[in-house]
């Protein structure tokens, strides 16, 4: 186990399985960011490398001036966010989940129009803004863990510019949005070429391809994610 | 400290910027000369102090001195004097980790609690050529921040002390407690107390203090505690700092002195916002001085204190005079707020003693029910929430007239 003799997990998430090769590894190869949401005793290795790659091309579709991460900071993707502000070549700000008044500061007076923020929590922010000012983010990108994404909260009313991604862990999608998909509907999306998807009668279940580390095999989601179609994108579209 | 040449060169490159004019404005240098080019001491003494306002006035466009696309983060202001938040434009300041981290920590993980970005953190230490994984201590979620780092192997602690003081009940008595052995705390420094409580929790750590912004980064670094368990300061060799007296003019630089300190960095190269002669609004006292100008000096606290950060959130004097003012059991809206900590329980808890204009005194017990209700020190947390989880002791009220006549009547006093 770890820290420096390799990484060995065996999450047991229902019938779900999620496992790294057993070779040592150099621990610096690898960051690491919790799988639950709720419960963290299972440190997911993601590449070092790793790019958060819907988020760069969601930050390519707008006029992007700032980028402002209002994820939890347990989540531990605050580098994986910088490295996509960075590549599309403007600044990046922090800021804590709750701390609505700077936030909102930020969008006024230090040109953030990129949000990225947790599903749950966007409702509370967007209300918050639209009571105090007339400037809204040009684009949010909203976040939920997959445990979460089958809860009932209604998606929050943040515009036509808003994509709802669905992550396995913290900065790892699984469903997402192109520019085409967003705010047409909350419920559809494409799924991430990092994972293949296989239906079964009454589940889906999600695999990473074989240069990803960890494996993740059979990663099952209780219900069945029927497609919807062709996106003008070209991509196969799901619907959840 | 920096030298005069040193200092020289940052003026004439903070004046004569391509990308911002901030500091030629402040100086009111003309137009026809391309830059200032001190040559005396005396010279950079004579310039403005740069504070907050000066920075709020400014768009943050027009006060970054790097092209947009090169900036790469921007810090605000912590909110300490009270006033909004002011966006500092920043690039990477480098991170002083060498000297905090435990030993044995390469190869393990570092746990930071404090609002740095992560990815500075992971840079710093890349340069070091140690492998090390940075762990975000998240305050929202404690336990899950710690079970990450437990995973991971942490040795070392770095972060705010109200930070590390809030992960204290959480890992008492665990063996992630007794394995780490660095804690490094930035910020406020802890009461005696608070300082006790830690080391208890943490038995096999030692403590190491550094003082800094934000905005700027670390300024100063502890090597010794005094006798009481304040750290004793040294400013590092990139910054410079200046103390002045409440006049305003430079402070005698003699053991016991106190003063406001002045800070000068050029803040990462490139420099997103060189900071000169910034008054930060720090309190410090001189504990010795040198012939050369250099000193080490402790902390004593903010020039005016417009909140204290308490478990649980922060209490801050605009809320109290919102609730203050909502009451309506009042002769006047004006106040102190008295807090004090008291020895309890694995860690100290907080007390508020509020003197106020009351009718009679008869009305202390309901008053202090209906503040404790009503203010809040985080969005969804009040003070009588954390009298129910044991945080925070009863709120009491006392007569003003009791306490202190004339001086200013808003304001909060802390005693540790």
């Amino acid at each position: 186990m770890y820290p420096g003799r390799g990484i060995e997990y065996d999450a047991c998430m229902g019938t779900s399985k999620v496992r790294a090769p057993h070779e040592h590894v150099s621990t610096g190869e690898y960051r690491f960011v919790p799988l639950r949401n709720q419960d963290t005793h299972i440190p997911l290795a993601i590449p070092r490398a790793w790019r958060w790659h819907s988020l760069g091309r969601a930050l390519g579709d707008v006029d992007v001036r700032g980028l402002m991460s209002m994820l939890p900071g347990w989540w531990q993707t605050e580098p994986l966010v910088y490295k996509e502000a960075r590549l599309a070549g403007v600044p990046f700000f922090l800021t804590q989940p709750d701390n609505l008044a700077v936030a909102s500061r930020a969008i006024d007076t230090a040109l953030m129009n990129v949000v990225v923020i947790e599903f749950k929590r966007a409702a509370g922010f967007v209300s918050d803004l639209r009571e105090h000012r007339d400037t809204l983010p040009s684009l949010w990108v909203t976040v939920e863990l997959l445990g979460e994404a089958l809860s009932p909260l209604p998606y929050p009313a943040l515009g036509k510019n808003a994509r709802r991604e669905i992550h396995v862990a913290p900065g790892v999608p699984i469903l997402t949005q192109c520019a085409f998909l967003c705010g047409s509907s909350p419920s559809l999306f494409h799924t991430s070429d990092t994972f293949t998807v296989a239906y079964e009668q009454d589940a889906t279940r999600i695999s990473s391809g074989e240069d990803f580390i960890p494996a993740i095999t059979g990663f099952r989601v209780p219900r069945v994610l029927p497609r919807a179609g062709v996106c003008e994108c070209g991509g196969e579209i799901v619907s959840l | 400290m920096m030298s005069l040449q040193e200092i020289r060169d940052l003026v004439k490159e903070s004046t004569g910027s391509p990308h911002s004019s901030f500091y030629r404005r402040l100086y009111r240098i003309p137009d026809n000369v391309p830059c200032l080019d001190i040559t005396s001491w005396d010279e950079w003494r004579a310039l403005p102090a740069l504070t907050k306002d000066d920075l709020a006035r400014v768009p943050l466009k027009e006060r970054t001195f790097v092209p947009w696309n090169a900036l790469e983060t921007l810090s605000a202001t912590s909110g300490t004097s009270g006033k909004p938040p002011v966006f500092l434009p920043r690039c990477y300041l480098g991170a002083l980790v060498e000297h905090l981290l435990a030993p044995g920590t390469a190869g393990g993980a570092l746990l930071s609690g404090i609002l740095q970005y992560q990815h500075e953190h992971e840079r710093a230490l890349e340069e070091l050529g140690m492998d090390v994984h940075v762990v975000q201590l998240d305050v929202q979620n404690i336990a899950g921040s710690v079970l990450m780092a437990e995973k991971l192997g942490a040795r070392t602690i770095m972060g705010y002390a109200y930070a590390v003081s809030a992960l204290c009940p959480h890992v008492a008595h665990t063996r992630f407690a007794e394995s780490v052995s660095v804690i490094a705390v930035a910020g406020e420094r802890w009461s005696r107390s608070e300082f006790r409580a830690v080391q208890s929790v943490f038995p096999n750590a030692a403590i190491r203090y550094s003082y800094g912004t934000r905005e700027s980064g670390t300024q100063a670094i502890s090597d010794v505690l005094d006798t009481s368990h304040r750290p004793v300061f040294r400013s590092i060799d990139a910054v410079h700092h200046e103390f002045i007296d409440k006049s305003g003019k430079p402070l005698e630089l003699s053991p016991g002195a106190e003063g406001e300190i002045l800070i000068t960095t050029r803040a990462g190269a490139p420099s997103g916002f060189p900071f000169l002669r910034q008054r930060v609004g720090d309190v410090v006292r001189i504990v010795d001085a040198q012939p050369d100008g250099s000193c080490t000096f402790e902390l004593l606290g903010r020039a005016e204190l417009e909140f204290i950060k308490m478990p649980g959130g922060m209490l801050r004097i605009d809320e109290i005079v919102r609730v203050v003012e909502g009451l309506g059991m009042l002769e006047s809206d004006e106040f102190e707020a008295h807090c004090f900590e008291e020895d309890g329980g694995r860690m100290p808890r907080k007390r508020i003693v509020m003197h106020l204009a009351l009718r009679t005194i008869d009305d202390a017990q309901r008053v202090a029910h209906a503040i404790a209700r009503e203010l809040h020190l985080g969005p969804s947390f009040t003070y009588a929430d954390g009298v129910r989880e044991g945080t925070y002791l009863p709120l009491t009220c006392m007569s003003l007239e009791e306490r202190r006549a004339g001086g200013k009547r808003k304001r909060i006093v802390k005693h540790w």
